[in-house]
């Protein structure tokens, strides 16, 4: 049975989201391909707005929050970004087990549509399209009722100012950090040198690539039973009670040592490790002056344990350079070969500790 | 490496395919997340289960669990009612984690068809589970996801 391929369009607030989670539910399968009309933040499953969105900013903007039901962060949709979905029932031949097999899988061929278009991407794990070290596109993916389903966007342009303000910030300083950061590790098609293509050509290339995948598809309209599952499932997506349902929660202690020196004890969201267990490690970050001087691991687990740091960042100096980088906004640990299990627990703890230290 | 010596696997209890369990206590039934699907997930952020008092179903959803990237489903090992929720669990799910079949587990459930659903399960320690296992781990080892 072939795929199918719907070319929404720009789709407006909710549409956008509303269609892919009806596709699942009605198990229609296949590739969705939209932009949107309207701009609207879109959190992840475990992201609480209450914790991740300065609420009164996007009130006063007027710009809507949308929680859906797969994983992946806090973005900014707006015109001038491609979205491709993937909605597939989870039985199906070509859906491999397990996050990271399905990201590598159906990541490809965005990867290749970009090559085409003369952009030389590659995918960072567990989910991200990066540009010269720099974030072209993010993605994240789950399961709704029998299907999986893989989404993610190709930035033409962000308003990475207008991101930065509807992120939560304790501080002015905190947000321009952010801002900083974004800038040097978001790109869009815009700021490249190559040829920026237009939305139907980028649509059209995606189409192609995933074709080549997932075999020929067979189009169809966004209409007739998922509108209609749309509507259905309107008021459950719009109602408060979902949007602020729990999520997870952020980690921390920040013990001021002395006037411009803090150590922060923070343990590791735990490291899964290469050989038999999961590890709760603790690491101490040493501040002054507002930077990053020196990481020190409580813990010799963390050598024993995690072969993929050894030689990569267990020297000191290479803690605090990755530190350093992240401070400036560069992505830790840029390397496609590190294992993604590894990475994305310890780069979450060091933005985490980034964030608290700029709380103090 | 075998996957005995990577994961704790307790041979007193019963397994559905996607790696959740079923402990039998008197007539209640525990299921959590085995060793092996905790440590597949990665560091778990985020479970959501139904709620109290709903029916579930073997082999189908009961509830998510969310690295963050990836919102995955966990599926039943038996059918029955929801009669508690770990709280702790819930507050911190990184015990799922650190202690699957102790302060890990998710939720208790009072059985509706005990005896045929444990006999669609695979019993811990059986030839049938370790071929079983075997053949995830190795098929799983083979797409990268778990290394030595």
């Amino acid at each position: 049975m072939t795929l199918n391929l719907i070319k929404a369009g720009a789709l407006p607030f909710p549409d956008s989201q509303l269609s892919y989670h009806a596709m699942a539910r009605l198990g229609i399968q296949g590739l969705l391909l939209h932009s949107t009309s309207d701009r609207f933040l879109c959190l992840g499953s475990a992201n609480d707005p209450k914790d991740e969105l300065d609420l009164e900013f996007c009130k006063a903007n007027d710009i809507n929050i949308f929680r859906r039901d797969i994983g992946g962060g806090t973005v900014l949709l707006a015109p001038g970004q491609l979205f491709y979905t993937i909605v597939l029932d989870r039985s199906h031949p070509l859906m491999p087990r397990g996050q990271y097999a399905i990201f590598r899988k159906f990541l490809e061929p965005v990867v290749e549509a970009l090559s085409s278009l003369g952009v030389n991407a590659y995918i960072r794990p567990t989910s991200d399209i990066v540009v010269n070290g720099r974030k072209l596109g993010g993605n994240g993916g789950g399961e709704i009722g029998e299907c999986v389903v893989v989404a993610g966007g190709i930035l033409l342009e962000l308003d990475i100012e207008l991101l930065s303000k509807c992120i939560q910030s304790p501080n002015e300083q905190f947000r321009l950090a952010l801002l900083e950061g974004m800038r040097n590790g978001v790109t869009t098609f815009s700021s490249l040198p190559e040829d920026k293509p237009t939305m139907m050509e980028l649509e059209d290339t995606l189409a192609k690539s995933f074709q080549k995948l997932m075999g020929p598809m067979t189009e169809m309209k966004l209409q007739g039973a998922i509108t209609e599952r749309m509507a259905e499932l309107a008021p459950h997506y719009l109602a408060q009670e979902t949007m602020f349902r729990k999520g997870m929660k952020v980690n921390g202690r920040v013990v001021k040592i002395r006037e411009g020196h803090h150590m922060i004890k923070r343990e590791l969201p735990m490291i899964l490790t290469n050989t038999t267990s999961i590890t709760q490690l603790g690491v101490q970050f040493e501040w002054k002056d507002g930077r990053l001087t020196g990481v020190v691991f409580d813990s010799p687990e963390l050598q024993k344990h995690s072969a993929p740091l050894n030689g990569l960042i267990m020297e000191r100096i290479q803690i605090t350079d990755a530190c350093r980088k992240l401070l400036t906004g560069v992505k830790l640990m840029n390397k496609p070969s590190i294992d993604a299990e590894v990475e994305l627990p310890l780069a979450s703890a060091f933005a985490d500790v980034f964030i608290l230290g700029l709380e103090t | 490496m075998l996957f005995q010596n990577k994961y704790d696997l307790p041979d007193e209890l019963y397994y559905q395919a996607e790696h959740t369990y079923a402990r039998v206590e008197g007539d209640i039934v525990v299921i959590g997340a085995s060793d092996y699907a905790a440590k597949l997930a990665g560091t778990i952020k985020l479970v959501t289960t139904y709620d109290i008092d709903e029916e579930i179903f073997q082999n189908k959803p009961f509830g998510k669990l969310s690295s963050g990237k990836w919102n995955g489903a966990m599926r039943s090992p038996i059918s029955g009612v929801i009669v508690e929720i770990n709280e702790e669990a819930d507050d911190d799910p990184r015990l799922i984690n650190q202690d699957p079949y102790g302060e890990g587990w998710i939720i208790k459930v009072r059985p509706s068809d005990l005896q045929n659903d444990l006999a669609r399960l695979q019993k811990g320690g059986t030839p049938e589970f370790l071929k079983f296992m075997e053949k995830d781990f190795a098929d799983k080892s083979a797409q990268g996801l778990i290394k030595d």
